[in-house]
């Protein structure tokens, strides 16, 4: 786990808004940079203040760009009133909401406010400072919206690049509109959050992985998540093609925003049964789907899935659309036959592996 | 410019920290030429004999990246008051350029209401003197200002000047 969760748990949650006029770095501690130093260091400077990012040697040798000491405290008082003038209108905002009874109107209110929240603070040097030390608390708005940015910018089109290039999407669901940012860990790869498409061992891929659901939004009351894990490469020879089976389904999952990994004893409504591809298939696809469930609707049935039954021969589209879920996220990982498969066939029970021709037919498979 | 009519613009930390890294830094680097040849025989006391002239306008050749200037190296800190201090600086620029936008439009406003007013008047004559058309002035009320691009709505088709529609 990150160390940023740890923090994260240290730093209680703040409700916002509540104080009218209000400058950055009055009440909210997540928006103060917690070490003194390094305050100082950020807002005096280090020609007096030492570094704390920069060793003793570097800072040694170390010339700030010359004017800047005397520039930013001009800088940082521009800045500090355009954030005292953004708080009042997110508090005349706060007013506002209260007085609003349309439920619509009530959620782009929010919405404004939110953004003003956002621009209020997101010029703040230990906002910064705290976002790039990732000593950060996603209850706050603009660390939400600095999370948002930096997965988008990179980690979110990567994850679409590589669900395109394996063709997950449309061969499990027609597209993904990704608002959630998904991780996979197995622990048997202990620290090392599985990267989208990656070819994985079988061994590591025995056990049940452990997935992240970061929200960048704020998190509804009640709102609860489910998770499938599927192959579409099972080999179909009657069919002389491909099918689906269901590996591992979770649901009811709660997650906080400061809290994004899912819990152990989440409800099941499969078991896992690892990876095990056969010999001389093609590399398997392993994709996992998170999906967003509707607050009104019934909670998912574990018998709605039979062993055996629908494991094989799994309708993600179909089962999608009974349930009325929303694919927020996913994630990809691969596997084939390897030196391990047979032992992981051994430890769960499961029917020794078929071999196929390495030879093509000349009809497909 | 120097007398071969090439800008100096050759770092003196090039040879310094590269393969030369014995070599005596020439004190004056505007006596440097790019492809140059110094003979053996012109040798002086503390210039660079044949080979190391020879390698040094080999590495200047090579090394193109070297002559940009260096970028400014800031720890975490001074970066981000250096970003404070370039978005403040843009924010005042907004500031200004909304509060001399908002300007104009009040005094366009105004004028247009003003106008208006003498439209309603009942007698023309004040309107048509005050919209009067200015022949041969060099920057009449109706000129349009240049810009960059072609506007979004290139041609008016629908209007035509008063006295057109009068006839």
């Amino acid at each position: 786990m990150s160390s940023r969760l740890l923090i994260n748990r240290s730093i209680k949650s703040v409700g916002f808004g509540n104080s009218a006029a209000r400058r950055f770095n009055s009440s909210v501690s997540s928006l103060k940079v917690q070490s003194q130093a390094a305050k100082q260091a950020l807002l005096q400077g280090v020609s007096q203040n030492r570094s704390t990012t920069l060793s003793k040697k570097a800072s040694l040798r170390y010339n700030s760009p010359e004017g800047l000491d005397q520039v930013f405290p001009f800088a940082y008082e521009i800045i500090q009133t355009r954030s005292k003038s953004l708080y009042l209108q997110a508090s005349e905002l706060e007013k506002q909401i209260a007085q609003e009874t349309n439920a619509n109107q009530v959620q782009a209110l929010k919405q404004q406010r939110e953004a003003l929240l956002v621009e209020a603070e997101i010029n703040n040097p230990e906002v910064q400072y705290n976002f790039q030390m990732n000593q950060i608390n996603m209850e706050v708005p603009v660390y939400r919206h600095l999370a948002k940015q930096k997965w988008s910018k990179y980690e979110m089109i990567k994850m679409i690049q590589r669900f395109e290039t394996l063709h997950v999407i449309p061969d499990t669901l027609p597209t993904i509109n990704p608002e959630v940012e998904v991780n996979v860990q197995f622990p048997n790869f202990v620290n090392k959050w599985v990267e989208n498409g990656e070819i994985l061992s079988t061994k590591v891929t025995s056990r049940a992985p452990i997935f992240k659901i970061q929200e960048f939004n704020e998190i509804p009351q009640g709102q609860k998540y489910t998770i499938l894990v599927i192959d579409p490469d099972t080999p179909d020879i009657k069919n002389n093609s491909f099918s689906t089976s269901l590996l591992w389904g979770l649901t009811d999952i709660e997650v906080s925003l400061n809290n994004p990994l899912v819990h152990f004893d989440s409800r099941q409504l499969i078991d896992y049964v690892p990876p095990v591809p056969e010999k001389n298939t093609p590399t398997h696809r392993y994709v996992v789907w998170v999906f967003r469930q509707n607050i009104d609707s019934p909670p998912i049935q574990s018998n709605s899935i039979e062993d055996g039954v629908q494991r094989n021969r799994f309708d993600i589209r179909a089962f999608v659309k009974q349930h009325n879920l929303q694919p927020v996220g996913g994630h990809v990982w691969r596997n084939a036959w390897d030196r391990f498969t047979e032992e992981v066939r051994q430890d769960y029970g499961l029917p020794a592996g078929r071999v196929f021709s390495k030879e093509r037919n000349s009809v497909r498979l | 410019m120097n007398k071969f009519g090439l800008s100096n613009f050759v770092r003196p930390s090039i040879f310094r920290s590269h393969c030369l890294g014995s070599i005596k830094t020439p004190t004056s680097v505007s006596t440097f030429v790019r492809f140059a040849r110094t003979s053996a025989k012109k040798k002086n006391r503390g210039e660079l004999s044949a080979s190391q002239v020879r390698q040094k306008n080999l590495l200047s050749a090579v090394s193109g990246a070297r002559k940009v200037p260096r970028k400014l190296d800031m720890c975490v800190e001074d970066l981000i008051r250096h970003n404070t201090v370039t978005r403040a600086w843009a924010l005042y620029q907004k500031e200004i350029r909304d509060k001399r936008a908002q300007n104009l439009e009040r005094q366009y406003r105004m004028i247009d209401e003003a106008c208006d007013a003498l439209k309603s008047a009942g007698d023309r004559n004040l309107y048509n003197k005050a919209t009067k058309r200015e022949f041969g002035k060099r920057f009449p009320m109706e000129l349009r200002v240049p810009t960059d691009t072609p506007p979004k709505i290139v041609w008016q088709y629908e209007w035509s000047p008063e006295e057109k529609e009068k006839k």
